[in-house]
């Protein structure tokens, strides 16, 4: 079976960190703490997002000169469509009944 | 800042190749603790690694070292160096000689006679490992006379064993099986003590 892009777990909890505040521009370093991830993982992950035109990218001038600009994400409104749908796919694949559910009866 | 912290950033910044591991490179400074600083920065560097070949020519570095791993192993697998810890084939290989053993292709043409091949005997309880010429195949009658040998009442001419004079029993080849003589006829522990040996237990043939 083909794997769904931006399916995987590390991916999921990409999505989860930037859902938090979906408006706020992150940082990388920050996103690598909420989600665990090392900076070996969640860039590739970034790199993708951005590719698919999912994330958003923007320098932040350095606020101490000297200092090298700080590079900040954001969902698009396409990309935190997808991360809500990825999230409500992998509840229903979590909460995936038994093979032979319990028939449920109109309440 | 600590010495660590020191060293990734100059390595890191000798490596940074684009937005992306700049980007790396510029959240170090966040960073704090030795590993967490060093996980950070071997990070950075598969990033830049990423960016410096792109995709197509990353695919193409991992594809040239998969096929070259796997020639490696393939190569190890059916040809192989063997030592001769034996003088049964003097004067053709001497004591201590380091030959290739080709363990392929005999599966393919079948064996010939004359081939020197390698094969595992069992003579009783023992088994042990050695190299020797075939001389009898499957239906093959082997026989000796004034210290020649016959296969089916034919004289074999043998140079390679240098005049050495050959003794043997009468013996008729079975389906399946081969008949081997080394080549030091007056030493070799071969067929004429242990018999015919089926044809599986022979491992390669030697180049």
């Amino acid at each position: 079976m083909p794997r769904l892009p931006h399916s995987s777990p590390q991916t999921l909890r990409v999505f989860d960190a930037l859902l938090a505040e979906p408006a706020t521009w992150r940082y990388g370093y920050d996103l690598s703490r909420e989600t665990g991830l090392a900076s070996g993982s969640l860039y590739p992950i970034l790199i993708r997002l951005a590719e698919a035109d999912l994330l958003e990218t923007r320098w932040e001038p350095a606020e101490v000169p000297g200092r090298p600009p700080r590079h900040l994400y954001r969902l698009t409104a396409d990309g935190a469509a997808l991360a809500h749908q990825r999230r409500r796919e992998a509840a229903a694949r979590a909460s995936r009944p038994a093979p032979h559910p319990v028939p449920r009866t109109a309440s | 800042m600590s010495r660590v912290h020191r060293a990734g950033r100059w390595v890191l910044a000798r490596a940074a190749h684009g937005p992306w591991s700049t980007a790396v490179l510029a959240e170090l400074d966040q960073v704090t603790g030795r590993w967490a600083t060093v996980r950070w920065v071997a990070g950075g560097l598969r990033i830049a690694w990423r960016e410096r070949l792109g995709v197509g020519r990353r695919r193409r570095v991992l594809r040239l070292v998969v096929a070259a791993v796997v020639a490696a192993v393939a190569v190890s697998q059916l040809l192989t160096v063997r030592f001769i810890p034996t003088s049964a084939m003097e004067p053709t290989l001497r004591v201590a000689d380091r030959v290739v053993v080709d363990r392929l292709s005999f599966r393919v043409t079948g064996l010939h006679h004359g081939d020197l091949v390698v094969l595992t005997v069992e003579d009783g309880t023992e088994t042990f490992t050695t190299v020797s010429r075939v001389v009898g195949l499957a239906g093959d009658r082997i026989s000796c006379a004034d210290g020649r040998v016959f296969r089916n009442s034919i004289q074999l001419d043998e140079p390679y064993v240098h005049g050495a004079e050959t003794l043997c029993l009468d013996a008729t080849v079975p389906e399946g099986g081969i008949y081997v003589m080394g080549d030091n006829r007056a030493l070799a522990r071969d067929s004429r003590y242990f018999g015919s040996q089926p044809a599986s237990s022979v491992s390669g043939r030697l180049l």
